[in-house]
């Protein structure tokens, strides 16, 4: 690996056990008001400053990091795991079920992803408890974004079953599902772990745009997205840069995960 | 070619097949191709490239439906008509009673999975006992076909192996449950003339030791003729001749015949 993966693994390992360490890095919990300092200049106590309602911002931060990070892993692996559900009954079954699931994952592919999200978040209950956005986040990620993973597992899983050493299972004495599962589902494995690592990046900024927008994860808990929200009015952020650090460190965090996972494909 | 088409002094053949075989784009692959398998005997099945042979393979293991075929006629194994079988009777029988040994090692395994998997799975297929038994079973087995018996051979790929051990294994997974038939399509067809010969030898010894009687289908007249005990020629999906094997090299009675043993390599350099 070059000096310059490695200082971008180092940098992205940094940012997790920051996000990790949150409680023992800020003291404060992310939702504490500290109503004799709201908008807090950085100083000894709250090194980013404090938010309008007078909470430490390195803590929204920070706590908002475990958020961002927690979330993309756990719906790209429920869009990985749906995309593998889909892909491979298709592949393996064909006949009408191979066409109608890619008729599906062609319509939403074609259809404008972002917009699709935002649409169908607007449509579900706004006013929600924390967690319960959470979970909607998670699974409107994980739900509409099968369909390219799926079309490119499906395509693997069709190869797999016409391949010498599926008729050789067959021809020692092994039932269908345990071919699909012994000996079809190993070789897809690599093709989904590609599937997850591109869809870790893609989830942290679609969670950043609901967030900005007002339809991520509900106040008081953080996320990238909510800290992002508050820098929408460029004017603020001449008065106060450390505003600007939810980007940076978004940006930053994006950079290396790119630098480091798509070298590591090669 | 009467012989053939009928059982011998009554005793039945341990397989009689009548077929026909047809794939969408190209009807008639197999037209009435008939032939006898007696109990421990090794029956070649000669052939070019493109003349069926392995069409029979699969169609006598009902597998051709896999690569889009049908087939018509009667598989009559061990008294008992398998083209009417089910597929869960055909699943008891595939790698119990009939295995097949397939032409190309290193494609026929799974790379995705140990060595020692693969010969679990087949295994599996046909034991409920624990695992620690049957390994070692499997253990002996692959000491039997002269591979390293122990735990770093099985924790091995297919791609850490070479291409001759890579054939012993899909023998060794082939011969696990001790099957009365087994079928080797072109098992040598990819291997040098050392290892080829060895595998040769390891076939006649399964064969003597096992007393499994081998279905041996190959375009390879050389090593049909040093180990099969009767031949059978196929072409254009139709069997032309069926004898005993030295007959057949020594006095071939069919014009297609005489052209493929006419078509083997001499040594001797012409002036």
């Amino acid at each position: 690996m070059t000096t310059a993966g490695k200082s971008a693994g180092v940098l992205l390992f940094a940012i997790v056990a920051a996000s990790l360490a949150a409680g023992y890095l800020a003291p404060a919990s992310y939702e504490t008001q500290f109503r004799e300092s709201p908008n807090a200049s950085p100083c000894r106590q709250f090194p980013l400053g404090t938010d309008e309602l007078g909470r430490d911002r390195l803590a929204r931060l920070l706590y908002g990091s475990r958020v961002s990070l927690l979330l993309a892993p756990a719906a790209a692996a429920l869009s990985v795991a749906l995309s593998a559900l889909i892909g491979i009954t298709a592949g393996y079954a064909g006949g009408w079920l191979e066409r109608a699931a890619m008729a599906a994952a062609d319509l939403f592919v074609s259809l404008p992803w972002l917009f699709l999200l935002l649409t169908v978040r607007a449509l579900l209950p706004l006013n929600v408890t924390p967690w319960a956005s959470i979970l909607i986040t998670f699974l409107l990620l994980g739900a509409l974004s099968w369909a390219p993973g799926a079309r490119v597992i499906r395509s693997g899983a069709a190869a797999l079953k016409h391949s010498e050493f599926a008729l050789l299972a067959r021809a020692s004495g092994c039932p269908g599902p345990r071919l699909l599962w012994k000996h079809i589902l190993p070789n897809l494995r690599p093709l989904m772990a590609a599937q997850f690592w591109i869809a870790i990046p893609m989830f942290i900024l679609s969670e950043a745009n609901l967030g900005m927008l007002g339809l991520g994860i509900a106040e008081p808990l953080p996320s990238w997205g909510g800290l992002l929200a508050e820098i929408q009015d460029p004017g603020r952020i001449a008065g106060n840069p450390v505003l600007l650090a939810p980007a940076i460190l978004l940006t930053v965090f994006l950079s290396c995960f790119q630098f480091v996972f798509s070298k590591g494909d090669r | 070619m009467s012989e053939t088409l009928h059982p011998m002094n009554g005793s039945h053949p341990l397989l009689s097949v009548s077929l026909s075989a047809n794939y969408p784009n190209r009807p008639g692959v197999l037209d009435n191709v008939c032939f006898d398998v007696k109990s421990g005997e090794i029956l070649a099945l000669v052939g070019q490239s493109g003349s069926g042979k392995s069409t029979v393979a699969l169609c006598i293991l009902k597998l051709l439906e896999v690569k889009g075929g049908s087939s018509s006629g009667a598989i009559m194994f061990q008294g008992r008509d398998i083209e009417k079988a089910t597929e869960r009777e055909m699943r008891g029988i595939r790698g119990r009673e009939i295995s097949l040994v397939p032409q190309s090692p290193h494609s026929a395994l799974n790379p995705a999975l140990r060595i020692g998997t693969q010969l679990k799975e087949a295994w599996r297929a046909h034991a409920e006992d624990k695992w620690e038994s049957g390994k070692q079973g499997i253990l002996r087995l692959l000491e039997n076909v002269d591979l390293p018996a122990d735990e770093a051979f099985l924790r091995r790929y297919p791609s850490q192996v070479s291409v001759g051990q890579a054939q012993r294994v899909l023998i060794a997974m082939a011969v696990i449950h001790r099957p009365r038939l087994l079928i080797a399509d072109e098992p040598t067809s990819a291997l040098d003339l050392l290892t080829q010969r060895e595998v040769l030898d390891l076939f006649a010894r399964l064969n003597r030791e096992l007393n499994m009687a081998i279905l041996y289908i190959s375009h390879d007249l050389l090593s049909v003729a040093s180990l099969c005990h009767r031949a059978a020629v196929l072409e254009r999906g139709r069997i032309v001749e069926c004898g005993a094997a030295e007959q057949i090299f020594e006095h071939p009675s069919h014009p297609y015949t005489k052209r493929l043993i006419d078509a083997l390599p001499h040594l001797q350099r012409t002036p």
